[in-house]
């Protein structure tokens, strides 16, 4: 699969105001957002990769400083940070780093598609989950979650979570016996 | 795998919109961290998935027949990519240590279509001789979103075996037809191609004498017919015996002895062959004969013993300065033992173990065994050593030789005049030089005694003086 240009300024453009809506973006922030994706756009169309991620850097600090996201344990809250947050700032840095003069051809394969949905699920519902197991083990401290044990939990599970998934390394290709090569001598 | 310079920025701003997220108590922070490090993920996940499918099938090829050392050597890798995406990269064909590209690159970035040939040739220079592993094929790798790489090595590496510099090849096609070893004396095999009688002296006239042989210019001062005796001139038999033990093979800064080993067996062979003694050659370590090649005559024969040349195992680097040391191998008239090192003592000891329960090792059961075949014809045995590691076994041949009427001729590459020092000798190196050349000088005494011929050599000798001290001593 591989998208061309316009289909990527299109989804910037796209993702960028998902994100501006989402948000309680102050004047600063606004400035930010426009910003952001200005770089990301000049990125796209100069095929100019820093240029593109710096933009997307700009833009995921903005709407993360904008949202005010106090709890993962409401489904409101879940959902608007899942659509509102994670989803554009997940397919802009998907844009960012493939805005190459000549991008390789993006062979989707299962496998890494499933592991990395299932990875950000896990870490989306970290909170309701462990919510829930104290809910049944200790109903006292399940209601008075406080946000940076929300914060502690979802982190945890982040790093938990790319461990394992990143814990393999590639088996080397073994170089093998060295064949020999030869020919008669010409003296 | 390695994280490249981007990805290694995309971790880092992960980790700060994490610790952001504490510092504000704001969970947004960290679902932006999530969303980083799933991005982070899935590419890794990707290109882990990309490395396993990849299958590449590499053929190299090396178009010289003949390769020698410091001479330019084509290289064709030919590559096809029998999986499905394109595989995007810096493609490297490894060179062994020590060699250098003389023509073309072995590096390039470039992308390798599925199902299609892509190949590319360069020249390479091997700087020493012995055998060189060239290849695999490195391949460095990108992920698609860049955050990612990692070098993968494909297809085996091809063994080629560099021979000696081509300067020697010329220097003994040189001498072949410049120098001359005559041997006179009885064969039992007189060849038809030899050419000539040699001159042997001049005795009175005897009744029966052909004219031809009167010595003339003798009448006016003698007053009386005398006549000049030729003897003809002879093949023969022999057999070249190079040293490829550890101590031949091990270099200290200087030249390698081994490869000056091989240069003269080549020069000096060819110098024999081209004067029509059947010639063969042999190359053994401290407990077998490697390889041999009979004696014979003719160009092929020089091929054969040009071939099995090239398979001299590569000289060893090696920075230490050797000890006085090995004393379990001697005999005891060669008290002084020059020339090995500390680490090989176990192996001789190992090696001197088993030639004590009569086991036939190295060059004097080959020697034996030739011996054994010739019928009693005599035969010359030339053994390029260093007279380390197969000290004993260079006496108990001489010994051989003597008791069966052969003749033997040791050139010794004498170890400390290939040793190269770049600093001023000191007090102690003097005196362990000095030291070690009193042991040769035993060991050199001991086969004279034995009857054998002894040429003490160092780098700059040449196959040319040798073969002339060869004349002087066994003609």
């Amino acid at each position: 699969m591989e998208l061309g240009r316009n289909q990527k300024i299109v989804l910037t453009i796209a993702a960028i105001i998902v994100l501006t809506l989402f948000s309680q973006l102050g004047t600063s922030m606004l400035f930010g957002m426009i910003m952001a994706g200005a770089l990301m756009i000049i990125g796209l169309v100069s095929y100019s990769r820093p240029a593109s991620v710096i933009g997307m850097m700009l833009a995921s600090g903005s709407a993360a400083a904008s949202l005010g996201q106090q709890s993962m344990t409401v489904t409101g809250d879940l959902l608007s940070a899942a659509i509102g947050l994670f989803a554009p700032i997940y397919l802009l840095a998907w844009i960012a780093l493939s805005a190459e003069e000549e991008p390789k051809p993006f062979v989707i394969r299962r496998g890494p598609v499933f592991l990395t949905a299932i990875y950000a699920i896990a870490c989306l519902l970290s909170v309701g989950v462990a919510a829930f197991t104290l809910g049944l083990v200790a109903p006292s401290i399940s209601s008075g979650m406080s946000a940076l044990m929300e914060i502690a939990i979802v982190l945890l599970t982040a790093t938990v979570g790319i461990t394992i998934l990143t814990f393999r390394n590639p088996t080397p290709v073994s170089a093998g016996l060295a064949k020999e090569e030869s020919g008669p001598p010409e003296t | 795998m390695r994280v490249s310079p981007l990805g290694n920025l995309l971790l880092v701003f992960c980790i700060a919109m994490a610790l952001a997220s504490v510092l504000f108590a704001s969970i947004s922070w960290a679902v932006v961290a999530v969303a980083l490090a799933s991005i982070f993920a899935y590419a890794r996940l990707q290109f882990d998935s990309e490395l396993r499918t990849t299958k590449l099938d590499v053929e190299r090829t090396v178009l010289e027949k003949m390769i020698f050392a410091k001479e330019p050597v084509t290289v064709k890798v030919e590559i096809v990519n029998e999986t499905s995406p394109s595989i995007h990269g810096t493609i490297e064909d490894v060179l062994p240590d020590g060699s250098e590209i003389a023509s073309g690159i072995n590096k390039f970035s470039a992308t390798l279509k599925p199902q299609t040939i892509e190949s590319f040739t360069y020249t390479v220079r091997f700087g020493k001789r012995g055998p060189q592993k060239v290849g695999g094929l490195k391949i460095e790798r990108m992920d698609s979103l860049g955050l990612l790489v990692e070098d993968q090595i494909y297809g085996q590496p091809t063994l080629v075996n560099a021979h000696t510099k081509k300067k020697g090849f010329d220097t003994a096609r040189r001498l072949a037809g410049k120098e001359h070893l005559e041997y006179s004396g009885p064969s039992k095999t007189p060849a038809a191609v030899l050419r000539e009688l040699e001159f042997s002296g001049i005795r009175e006239y005897i009744p029966g004498d052909r004219a031809r042989d009167i010595f003339w210019k003798a009448l006016p001062k003698t007053n009386r017919l005398m006549t000049k005796t030729f003897v003809r001139e002879a093949s023969l038999r022999t057999m070249i015996f190079l040293d490829c033990t550890r101590s031949m093979r091990r270099v200290e800064g200087g030249m390698s002895k081994m490869d000056h080993g091989v240069d003269l067996s080549m020069q000096i062979s060819n110098v024999l062959i081209n004067s029509y003694h059947p010639t063969g050659a042999a190359i053994y370590d401290e407990t077998s004969v490697l390889e041999v090649t009979p004696p014979g005559l003719g160009k092929r024969k020089f091929e054969d013993i040009v071939r099995l040349l090239a398979h001299v195992p590569a000289s060893l680097e090696s920075k230490e300065v050797p000890s006085v040391e090995g004393k379990t191998i001697l005999s005891p008239e060669q008290s002084a033992t020059p020339g090995s090192s500390p680490e090989s003592s176990g192996f001789l000891s190992a090696v001197a173990n088993i030639r004590g329960k009569g086991q036939d090792l190295g060059v004097d059961s080959a020697i034996k065994r030739l011996i054994t075949h010739s019928k009693g014809q005599e035969q010359l045995f030339i053994v390029v050593t260093d007279l380390g590691s197969s000290r004993n076994a260079v006496l108990a041949a001489a010994k051989l030789c003597q008791q069966s009427g052969n003749r033997l001729l040791v050139i010794h590459t004498h170890d400390d005049w290939y040793r190269r020092s770049e600093e001023m000798l000191d007090a102690a190196q003097i005196e362990r030089m000095y030291e070690n050349l009193a042991g040769y000088r035993k060991v050199e005494a001991g086969l004279k005694r034995r009857g054998a011929s002894y040429l003490r050599v160092g780098p700059a000798d040449t196959a040319s003086g040798i073969v002339r001290d060869i004349r002087r001593g066994l003609a």
